[in-house]
């Protein structure tokens, strides 16, 4: 199972035509952040990536994270790697797509702590977590659109106008 | 179109332009705003398509479920239905096997019930309707010559051998003197 958000957006020959090599590319990327920082805050509140509330956890679970001192809600933060993790990993050569993934680039930063303890791959603990919650990487249209809205801003500011 | 401006001018005095550099293209508002609006048209008719596939989705996964409700709920009877229809085939082979030994034991006894009638008839014949019968069933034509009594084994066959066929006290004479030939012949 797929745990990433792949960035991408029809027509983007539209605009790339006024701008420079590898400025389509930068702007993807930025999107990808801005759309990655975004998810983050949903999740943050209990809600996936198209802002439907999680379906609730398992009570063991949550019980074991209110005792460790941090809120008793499912948000993906635990300990807080996970969503680090989270992060614009790669753009298309022709920087028509980027890909928001989990991981890390180094082996410490490719774990997280899991809920029994010890350690698990943050991509292992991602696809777990995308099979129980699939509304966690599937942005709804709102935030689409404020990735549209972000990409314009970005081509536009790279864009030389007369 | 895009249109090349702004390129950096060459002053007399200045040092020579670099051949690689690039000229800086500039783009109008109105120019950027029509490619915007283009782009956003083909960003909702893509949406519009993703909805209406959604909807086809969703639609089969309804349906599937649907289905798979309805197996569920008629699951338990269509397994009972299985176990009954094994145990009719059981019980079928049981009958049938039962009931073929049952008939050829009867066909066994009727045969031995037939037996005795037949032994039974002919005793009540008298010799020469016995000779006639049995040779009606033999398919014998009904000539002196030709009759089983007067084939029978142990007999020359006079009408083979030329002469004149035996008379009927001939015929009963040999079979009191020997009855088993005959019973063998009847049976």
């Amino acid at each position: 199972m797929s745990a990433t958000i792949k960035v991408t957006t029809p027509s983007l020959d539209q605009l790339a035509k006024f701008l420079k090599p590898g400025d389509l590319g930068k702007a993807m990327s930025g999107t990808a952040s801005y759309v990655a920082g975004e998810v983050k805050k949903r999740w943050q509140e209990g809600k996936g990536a198209d802002n439907a509330q999680f379906s609730p956890g398992n009570p063991n679970y949550l019980a074991l994270k209110s005792a460790s001192g941090r809120n008793g809600k499912i948000d993906l933060n635990l300990t807080g790697g996970l969503s680090k993790s989270f992060y614009p990993r790669k753009v298309s050569t022709d920087g028509k797509e980027a890909t928001i993934a989990f991981g890390g680039s180094s082996s410490r930063a490719k774990l997280t702590k899991g809920s029994k303890g010890g350690t698990k791959d943050n991509l292992q603990v991602a696809r777990g977590l995308v099979g129980k919650r699939p509304n966690i990487l599937e942005p709804d249209n709102t935030l689409r659109d404020l990735a549209e809205i972000n990409l314009n801003r970005l081509i536009r500011k790279a864009v030389k106008f007369k | 179109m895009p249109e090349p401006v702004n390129t950096p001018p060459v002053d007399a005095g200045s040092k020579p332009v670099d051949a690689g550099a690039q000229s800086v293209k500039t783009y109008s508002e109105s120019e950027f705003q029509d490619a915007i609006a283009k782009r956003q048209a083909a960003v909702e008719e893509k949406r519009a398509l993703e909805a209406k596939l959604k909807e086809i989705e969703d639609a089969r996964l309804a349906e599937t479920a649907q289905y798979k409700d309805a197996y569920e709920k008629v699951k338990p009877e269509l397994e009972q239905t299985k176990a009954e229809l094994e145990r009719l085939k059981s019980f079928e082979a049981d009958v049938i096997g039962k009931e073929e030994a049952r008939v050829k034991e009867g066909l066994e006894k009727l045969d031995e019930a037939s037996k005795a009638e037949y032994s039974k008839f002919i005793a009540k014949l008298s010799l020469s309707e016995r000779s006639e019968w049995i040779a009606s069933k033999a398919g014998i034509a009904q000539t002196p010559a030709t009759s089983l009594a007067a084939n029978r084994p142990g007999q020359k066959t006079n009408s083979a051998a030329g002469t004149a066929p035996m008379s009927f006290n001939d015929r009963v004479a040999a079979f009191k003197a020997n009855p088993q030939a005959f019973a063998k012949v009847l049976s």
